[in-house]
């Protein structure tokens, strides 16, 4: 899934006058329209990778599942957004059609905390260093990130300013 | 802007003229050297505006090299920063009375670099 | 005569320190995740067939002088080499002697970060230039090292040997 408009669904968190643009795991998107915000929900061992070209008005998201597309290859050829060594380059070259710069980008990472249910895994973790090592191998510096601990977040993106916000269920906990 | 990388490896200094080619330092010329004596031949040659140096090199360190430009005088305007693994406080003072402009310490990710450079590049009187 | 600086290297607090070197280097530098590892989960990591490389680095702190080596497979060393360069695995392959600067450099900062860490923080170092070569085999595990580790999932090895010193592992 590349771009899913949802309805013009109002929360307390998103202003009556946005539209709301949900990306689900493994899923990216990409807007250039002022009026939008781009939401993913449930960021616990997962990351989201947030671009923003604030020339171009153009913002970007990614919610990866694991780090390496060798992990599961058959799963990675049919949703690519699932891996951060797939989904990452795809997000750039997608947020590229729309105008976006690298030299311009902003890039903030949210997510990579560790599940309680499986803690040796650090799936988290894993996740936080591939989105760097791809992010470096792509030329892009990180701007800021929000990663690690023990809860999931959401993360409202929005294509007008660039505002990232980040909850803890209903609870806004950092604005980047 | 003309940068002078100082670093007896050669990994190290791909990786600072990456991070050189990604920022906003447009226009920059970058020179290598893998020690403080080559480091010396070369501001002798060129006109050098920003020196990053590594510590521990054969032939001569980059406190050794620092000294000498200290010593010879004859590039007041050249900032100048330390990269190295030490960062014990005693190597941070040694630093400062060599008028060193930023003490990078390693091991540093690539945004902690930009911002030195950044931060370097600032000082520069072109 | 033992360094008052330096530690007796077998103690836990000591090895937790190296680990702690190669974790903030493996992270920082190379976006790599560490986890030690014991010596059965570390064989069955080190069972492959890839040429294993292992850089020396002598160090003095104060009147202490030692070496630290570092062993790590070949495979190893050229995925961190890309890491550390933001290689593009479409790119040719680096040369050997590019690798073997990357295994020195990795090397001196684990050596670099582990002194300033364990060490009183008033005291400079001094690290030589650290020398790589090709191992003859695979470490020998059965030498106590100072740490175990896999670095995303492959085994690196650092050992560290004081100059005139006589320690006895913990427990020995």
């Amino acid at each position: 899934m590349i771009r899913n408009p949802a309805g013009g669904v109002s929360t307390s968190a998103v202003p009556w006058t946005a539209r709301r643009v949900v990306v689900g795991v493994g899923e990216l998107a990409v807007s250039d329209r002022r009026d939008e915000v781009i939401v993913t929900y449930a960021l616990g061992s997962c990351v989201a990778v947030c671009l923003f070209d604030r020339v171009a008005t153009v913002a970007a998201l990614l919610h990866f599942l694991l780090p390496e597309a060798s992990i599961n290859p058959r799963r990675a050829l049919e949703q690519p957004a699932a891996f951060g060594d797939t989904g990452i380059p795809l997000l750039l070259h997608r947020a590229e059609q729309y105008g976006l710069r690298r030299d311009r980008a902003s890039v903030r990472l949210v997510g990579g905390a560790e599940v309680a249910a499986v803690p040796s895994c650090a799936t988290g973790r894993r996740n936080v260093l591939a989105a760097r090592t791809i992010l470096w191998r792509e030329g892009l510096f990180l701007e800021a990130q929000e990663v690690g601990g023990v809860s999931a977040r959401t993360v409202h993106l929005s294509v007008g300013d660039g505002r990232l916000r980040i909850f803890n269920g209903r609870e806004q906990i950092k604005e980047m | 802007m003309r940068i002078l990388i100082v670093d007896d490896s050669s990994m190290m200094r791909a990786l600072i003229k990456r991070v050189i080619k990604l920022t906003e330092l447009t226009g920059t010329e970058v020179l290598e050297a893998s020690n403080g004596a080559e480091a010396l031949q070369i501001l002798e040659t060129q006109e050098v505006n920003l020196l990053l140096t590594d510590v521990n090199m054969p032939e001569m360190s980059g406190v050794e090299l620092l000294r000498e430009i200290t010593r010879r005088d004859r590039w007041p305007k050249l900032v100048r920063v330390i990269i190295s693994t030490d960062g014990s406080v005693s190597r941070r003072e040694e630093a400062a009375d060599l008028d060193v402009r930023c003490y990078l310490e390693k091991p540093f990710s690539p945004e902690v670099l930009r911002h030195v450079l950044n931060e370097a590049a600032e000082s520069v009187h072109v | 005569m033992c360094s008052t600086k330096l530690p007796n290297l077998f103690t836990s607090e000591a090895a937790a320190a190296v680990v702690g070197a190669i974790a903030l280097v493996a992270e920082r530098s190379f976006f790599a995740d560490v986890q030690p590892c014991d010596e059965r989960h570390f064989d069955e990591l080190a069972s492959g067939n890839t040429a294993w490389l292992v850089a020396t680095v002598p160090f003095r702190e104060g009147d202490a002088t030692g070496v630290l080596s570092c062993s790590l497979p070949e495979d190893l060393a050229r995925k961190l080499l890309d890491a550390f360069t933001g290689r593009d695995p479409r790119e040719p392959q680096p040369s050997g002697d590019a690798v073997f600067d990357l295994v020195g450099e990795l090397s001196n900062m684990i050596c670099g970060t582990w002194l300033t860490t364990m060490a009183t923080r008033d005291q400079s170092f001094t690290l030589s230039r650290p020398a790589v070569e090709i191992a003859a085999r695979r470490p020998d595990t059965n030498v106590r090292p100072a740490a175990r580790v896999a670095v995303n999932d492959l085994p690196l090895l650092v050992s560290i040997a004081l100059d005139d010193v006589v320690l006895a592992p913990a427990g020995h």
